[in-house]
């Protein structure tokens, strides 16, 4: 019974190996040192996590032969889809999102100021520089680094081929930010945020959405001056988010936060701006070295 | 998802799909569904035991193995929820995930796209939740300085002096330079050639701007009569006995035609 185990089991892997385009060959050598499940985790790396329904084909346990007939397709589609994933990482800047700004930019956008001194919140006195006559001045040096790692971050999901959703509650600026998100082929929500949009989103949604990679927060506040529901939503459902946070905002929650003005039309554009840059860069990397890798694979499927 | 042996049977006994051959099929979302070895073995009431055994085995181990359990986020149908912690106020999203694939809770191929980038890329801060503290009533020393410049002695003088100045400040030019900056500016190029007090000084960098053009008119004086407005001065009661004495005298005119009465002097 055991070795018809066994059997059941390899011929369905076969098949599944066929629908992956893997040769035996490979198989052979690999299967001496990985793990089935490894494996089988391999092949799922290079898609995008196929969506859609994986079917397999089990042979009725007696029809090995089925599995032998499986052709020689690609060898290496699971390392150059690996190689694609890793190779952004291996730079500290691999998309240069340090030369889309200056520290002069952000000071002619008016990012350094913040609300009145009443206003102030406890957790965001680290990234202020001083206050002038009660008005809030944010530190810019550090308002660059965060800026920088949140632009990398983005652009590095963006690569990755994750959903990305920017959201504000501001009125003033709704339509900049949904002709941001179209113009990077991203989504935007900027309207009336409904409880269970990210907790309930399958009764909401219907079953098996996908639910964004990244949340972009131009203003952490909603209309009320209370911290946005997506905020902690988000970290609940283990979605990392990026948000602008003014001094009056609380950024404990925010994953990269960007300590900086939030009000002021012309900062609102110039974040929009550096966002919709990033993203497009970083799709655009993404084809190339799509294409770079497509020419470089030695063997061309059969399958 | 949850995957089901449904050999030699007709229907699927949970969804109900029709069934053309024996394959492995997933069903549509079924929710709390938990597939026991015992349901399986209801599923497949046709086979002889040894085999239904062996089916048992592999359809058990399969399901173990089950390496196709999809994120809930993937647009499969999958209703199952995927293992998450929803618990956003212990720990960072990064530190969860992570346990939860340590654990094995998460599967290596649900890896979420983000986790690699975080690890090599992490933020300044751990987005860690901080409770809200209560304010204690000691007003402990402030951590956010108060900018002040040396040139803003001169300028509060300046502009407890002058008031605005005689230019309005234009905001939209970064380069602009007030009244009150040229002030500031001459009165410092005085300061170094000169050794004379702050309030001479003064003096003399308000006669440096007259002589070159930049009239400061003092705030604190009070200013001529005859700056006022003519029109200020004129009182109603006159002009209607103007308008009376208008409308008498020239009987002769068209009174069809009524003349605006001109101040002619207040």
């Amino acid at each position: 019974m055991r070795k018809l185990n066994f059997v059941c089991i390899l011929t369905d892997f076969f098949c599944l190996l066929k629908t992956f385009g893997i040769s035996l060959k490979c198989l052979a050598t690999v299967m001496s040192n990985w793990k089935i499940r490894d494996l089988l985790s391999l092949g799922l790396l290079g898609l995008r996590h196929s969506r859609g329904v994986l079917t397999k084909y089990s042979s009725a346990g007696q029809t090995v032969s089925a599995a032998a007939s499986v052709s020689s397709p690609q060898l290496q589609p699971n390392d150059a889809a690996e190689k694609i994933l890793n190779l952004p990482l291996e730079k500290p800047d691999f998309f240069r999102v340090a030369e889309l700004f200056s520290l002069k930019d952000l000071f002619d956008a008016r990012v350094h100021l913040g609300h009145k001194k009443g206003c102030r919140h406890r957790l965001m006195e680290p990234y202020l520089y001083g206050c002038r006559l009660d008005q809030d001045i944010f530190d810019l040096d550090q308002t660059v680094e965060h800026l920088q790692r949140a632009l990398n971050f983005t652009a590095h999901i963006a690569y990755r081929g994750g959903i990305i959703l920017f959201v504000s509650r501001r009125r003033q600026f709704g339509h900049l930010v949904e002709s941001t998100a179209k113009d990077c082929g991203e989504y935007a929500h900027t309207r009336y945020w409904q409880g269970g949009l990210l907790t309930n989103a399958n009764i909401q949604y219907g079953p098996g959405v996908r639910l964004p990679d990244l949340i972009i927060f131009l203003s952490t506040l909603n209309n009320v001056f209370q911290q946005h529901v997506g905020v902690r939503d988000a970290a609940k459902m283990n979605i990392p988010t990026v948000g602008v946070v003014d001094s009056n905002c609380n950024p404990c929650l925010v994953t990269y936060p960007v300590p900086g003005n939030d009000d002021t039309p012309v900062a609102m554009e110039l974040y929009c701006r550096l966002f919709k840059m990033t993203i497009n860069r970083a799709k655009d990397k993404r084809r190339q070295v799509e294409l770079l890798y497509g020419l470089n694979a030695p063997s061309p499927s059969n399958s | 998802m949850k995957w089901h042996f449904v050999q030699n049977v007709s229907t699927c006994m949970h969804c109900s799909s029709d069934l053309t051959s024996p394959r492995w099929w997933c069903c549509p979302p079924m929710r709390n569904h938990v597939m026991s070895p015992l349901a399986i073995e209801l599923v497949v009431p046709t086979l002889r035991l040894t085999l239904q055994h062996s089916r048992w085995q592999y359809c058990t181990l399969a399901l173990a193995f089950s390496p196709f359990k999809q994120k809930e986020e993937e647009g499969d149908g999958s209703g199952g929820e995927m293992a998450g912690s929803r618990l956003e106020r212990f720990g960072t999203v990064f530190s969860r995930v992570r346990d939860l694939m340590r654990s094995g809770v998460i599967q290596k191929a649900d890896k979420p796209i983000w986790y690699d980038v975080y690890e090599v890329f992490p933020p300044k801060r751990e987005p860690l939740y901080v409770k809200q503290q209560s304010r204690p009533a000691v007003n402990k020393q402030d951590p956010v300085p108060e900018i002040f410049y040396r040139e803003d002695e001169v300028r509060a003088k300046f502009y407890e002096q002058y008031g605005t100045g005689p230019r309005p400040l234009d905001l939209s030019n970064p380069n602009f330079v007030s009244t009150c900056q040229r002030f500031v500016t001459k009165f410092n190029e005085l300061r170094n050639h000169s050794d004379l007090s702050d309030s001479a000084l003064f003096e003399e960098t308000g006669k440096a701007l007259l002589s070159e053009g930049v009239v400061l008119k003092r705030r604190g004086a009070v200013p001529a009569e005859s700056s006022r407005d003519a029109v200020l001065d004129l009182k109603l009661t006159d002009m209607l006995a103007e308008l009376q004495n208008a409308a008498s005298s020239p009987s002769t005119h068209n009174p069809a035609e009524p003349e605006l009465p001109v101040p002619t002097q207040s």
